[in-house]
């Protein structure tokens, strides 16, 4: 039997202070190496029911491994884990579902073309005729009642693929809560969402919470875990350093402890002169549904493009760089009216796009560092006809020296980087090719504060050098600390823009959902 | 997997490595067991057999590394020989010319369709396949050639030294096809491309057209191959080149190439046409009913795919 149709939810209030509260799931000195790295070095940590955990730290730090622990997809090398005081052993996924700790993870696992019910209830549909038969009336009783208990209202009856990667994100949360889960394990959730489709998600956690579920959440957002966690255990280099109740700490102090030493500006703007326009829009319309957008970037400005996601912003820089069909207005670079048809032809013009999605669209996984880093600029190199071996690997090591990209080894296989030294290679790429103007989309999606502050700096850079840059992201403070200036897409249009002065989270978000 | 393992023994080089050192137990073997394996005539012998699958095998090589796949090869071999013969009367360049051009051509419809199309390359190359082989047939009335000019069998029958043109072509094909492969910008384009498509395309390569290119490549170089198997036996017959595309894949695989694209080498696909030569041979020699070969080379790929596999995910932990 899935569901408890009688297990009443308990009340926020009720529950009494969690530091009171016995762990119901403990960590006693975990620790797991991996080919000579020790990913997790005597971690303990206690997790309570009825509390939202968060779990910071920075790429590499070891949140990933302990949650692959706690999921039993990894063994650890020594140490205990205790459910409700008992010792147990988690050799697989399987083991870790039979004790009720349940995991959704980064990369979501639904099956497309299941419809929501049924990907609620994925291998345990309710069934008939020795079970061999399904029961279809039973699946949408049972899914409804589901999604009930966490206040959703999903449209059961429709395929998963055509929900948005919020609902999805959701319907992995209610599956991952239907085998009568009491450790809910969140794997950066929000990464893919913009902040009203992250409301929604908050709201569902805290409900989740409410009914007595103990949830662990992992972020790289500071302000998410604010908001929504009870207490906060920060972790770096694969130890567990520090858990602190949130509400008595500051993420100045959560910061420190999560990169060891001060960082003294989040995300510092420098300061460049704005020249002539580079970049003019004007009507610009495409198939991928923007309207009448218009705008200009001088030489030496960041224009920001905020928005909800699927608001158009990632559509104008695909329709700028050729990679979507433009079916009205122009585009004037430095002056010249241009009409790029593929990225090939924007690339000849000096446009660079970091693209949105860094594994899909970004990274080629199989080459190396140095092979990742040439791929847009390879001409440079190429001497009769064959490429130059010499000047490709000495301008490699030079832009891994100036971007700081870790480990600085031009061979090494982009795979094994960290997100923030996978999105630095992306965007030496880019520099490689000399643009004059760049367009970044969520430059800092899923990287850890100090890669997002080394990135920050390496736009600074740009722009003191004279290039145009355009920055999209989902991260408001991010975008209004980076940005000139800021234009808030709505439906595929420009609902407003804002100077550096007057704009606010608060008037970008008004003029975002309208 | 310690950290003491020194380097030279990491799974990637240690698979380029085990299948050479398999490819010299086997030679060894063979040698010791069958007095007429290690001889110069046997030797060449096995060459000239395995130079005709080895410039196929390149061919196949370029499209698997750019995550493609060409069964139409083995027809387009008996179509490049057909045509060269019948157009033999206007003169052996022009002729050769042809055959080689008919070969490109069916490279360039399956690379329009795959590019273009965006039609599976397992059906388009499939249909090619039987549309090939049709149409070797109709062009040929159903009959092989056999009274070619003199100079048709230059490259598959005569020799410099003891050395024939047809095992010299092999190698003039795979240096060119591993130089192209590892040193030219659109080496790495194909590399790129079997990996990460749009993430490519978004890096500015024409993905169409270096696709299209890649099987341009693989059909010219069926269509050599065809020339010089029509040399060697002497006869440009509609039905040669039978199961070639199956040999020239099971090759690839066996040198290391990855299913789906983004990682191989030529070297690799050399030592896998080697291996599948000297065990057709050996096998021979050592009396074992020819029945046996197939079952045989299939042990062989599927153990070359499983291995792959077993380090990759042994690497992954």
């Amino acid at each position: 039997m899935v569901m408890k149709d009688n297990a009443a939810p308990s009340d926020r209030a009720m529950r009494g202070r969690t530091e009171g509260e016995a762990p119901i799931l403990e960590l006693v000195g975990i620790s797991k190496a991996f080919a000579g790295t020790q990913a997790l070095s005597d971690v303990s940590l206690s997790i309570r029911p009825a509390e939202v955990l968060g779990l910071l730290g920075e790429n590499g730090a070891g949140k990933s491994t302990l949650v692959k622990t706690l999921a039993g997809a990894h063994r650890p090398d020594s140490g205990t884990i205790l459910l409700n005081g008992e010792p147990i052993e988690l050799h697989n996924p399987r083991d870790a579902l039979r004790h009720g700790i349940s995991v959704v993870h980064q990369e979501l696992k639904l099956v497309p073309d299941l419809d929501v019910a049924a990907n609620f209830l994925l291998g345990r549909e309710p069934g008939r005729v020795f079970n061999q038969m399904s029961d279809r009336r039973r699946l949408y009783e049972e899914a409804g009642a589901l999604q009930q208990r966490l206040g959703l209202d999903l449209p059961l009856t429709t395929s998963v693929s055509a929900l948005s990667v919020a609902q999805q994100q959701l319907v992995e949360i209610v599956r991952a809560l239907s085998i009568d889960a009491s450790v809910l394990l969140l794997d950066e959730p929000t990464s893919a969402l913009s902040d009203s489709d992250m409301e929604t998600l908050f709201t569902t956690v805290k409900r989740v919470r409410d009914n007595g579920v103990a949830v662990v959440f992992i972020s790289h957002r500071l302000d998410e875990i604010f908001e929504l966690t009870d207490r906060v255990a920060v972790m770096r280099d694969g130890r567990h350093i520090r858990t602190l109740p949130t509400a008595e700490t500051t993420s100045e102090e959560v910061i420190r402890l999560m990169v060891g030493r001060e960082i003294v500006e989040l995300f510092p703007k420098t300061e460049a002169k704005i020249g002539e326009p580079v970049l003019e829009v004007r009507g610009l319309s495409s198939t991928a549904g923007i309207e009448d957008v218009s705008f200009t970037v001088h030489a030496g400005e960041i224009v920001g493009l905020a928005g909800l996601v699927g608001s158009g912003r990632t559509e104008i820089a695909r329709a700028i760089f050729g990679a979507d069909k433009r079916t009205a207005g122009e585009v004037l670079l430095d002056g010249e009216p241009v009409a790029p048809r593929t990225p090939a032809e924007a690339i000849a013009l000096g446009i660079g796009l970091v693209p949105e999605n860094r594994k899909a669209q970004g990274l080629v996984h199989d080459l190396s560092i140095r092979e990742n880093l040439t791929l847009a600029g390879l001409r440079k190199f190429v001497r009769g006809g064959l490429i130059s071996q010499r000047g490709e690997r000495t301008e490699t090591r030079r832009r891994i020296e100036e971007l700081d990209i870790r480990p600085a080894e031009p061979e090494r296989g982009i795979d094994t980087l960290s997100g923030g030294n996978q999105q630095k290679v992306i965007i030496a790429r880019w520099l490689l090719c000399e643009p004059r103007l760049l367009i970044l989309d969520e430059p800092t999606k899923g990287v850890d504060v100090g890669a997002k502050a080394e990135i920050h700096r390496i736009i600074g850079q740009l722009v003191a050098r004279g290039v145009a840059v355009i920055v999209i992201s989902s991260e408001l403070p991010e975008l209004l600390s980076v940005s000139d200036r800021i234009l808030v897409m709505r439906a595929g249009r420009v609902a407003a823009e804002l100077g550096r002065e007057d704009a606010t989270q608060e008037l970008v978000m008004t003029a975002a959902a309208g | 997997m310690g950290p003491t393992r020194p380097s030279f023994l990491s799974p990637r080089t240690l698979q380029r490595h085990a299948l050479l050192i398999v490819l010299g137990i086997l030679t060894v073997i063979l040698s010791l067991s069958t007095p007429s394996f290690f001889t110069s005539q046997n030797i060449l012998n096995l060459l000239d057999q395995v130079a005709v699958i080895g410039v196929v095998a390149c061919g196949m090589t370029v499209v698997m590394i750019a995550g493609g796949f060409d069964l139409s090869v083995g027809a387009v071999v008996a179509l490049s020989a057909v045509v060269i013969a019948i157009a033999a009367p206007a003169g052996g360049v022009v002729a050769i010319a042809a055959g080689i051009a008919a070969a490109a051509v069916v490279g360039l419809v399956n690379g329009g369709l795959i590019s273009k199309a965006r039609v599976n390359p397992f059906v388009v190359t499939l249909g090619m396949m039987t549309i090939i082989r049709g149409l070797s047939l109709v062009i040929s009335d159903g009959h092989s050639v056999y009274d070619l000019p003199s100079w048709f069998g230059f490259l598959g029958a005569s020799d410099v030294g003891p050395v024939s043109w047809g095992i010299i072509s092999f190698v003039v094909v795979a240096v060119g096809t591993h130089v192209m492969l590892r040193h030219s910008r659109y080496g790495r384009t194909l590399y790129a491309l079997g990996s990460n498509e749009e993430a490519s395309w978004l890096a500015g390569i024409n993905t169409g057209r270096a696709k299209t290119l890649a099987y341009v490549i693989s059909a010219a170089l069926a269509g050599f191959a065809g020339l010089i198997l029509a040399g060697q036996i002497s006869e440009a017959s509609p039905i040669a080149g039978q199961g070639y595309e199956l040999q020239a894949i099971a090759a690839v695989i066996i040198g290391g190439t990855r299913l789906g694209g983004g990682a191989g080498t030529i070297i690799g696909t050399v030592i896998g046409a080697l291996m599948l030569g000297v065990i057709d041979n050996g096998l021979v020699l050592l009396g074992v009913a020819p029945y046996w070969q197939g079952v045989v080379q299939g042990s062989i790929i599927i153990a070359a795919v499983g291995l792959a596999a077993y380090e990759k995910r042994g690497g992954g932990a």
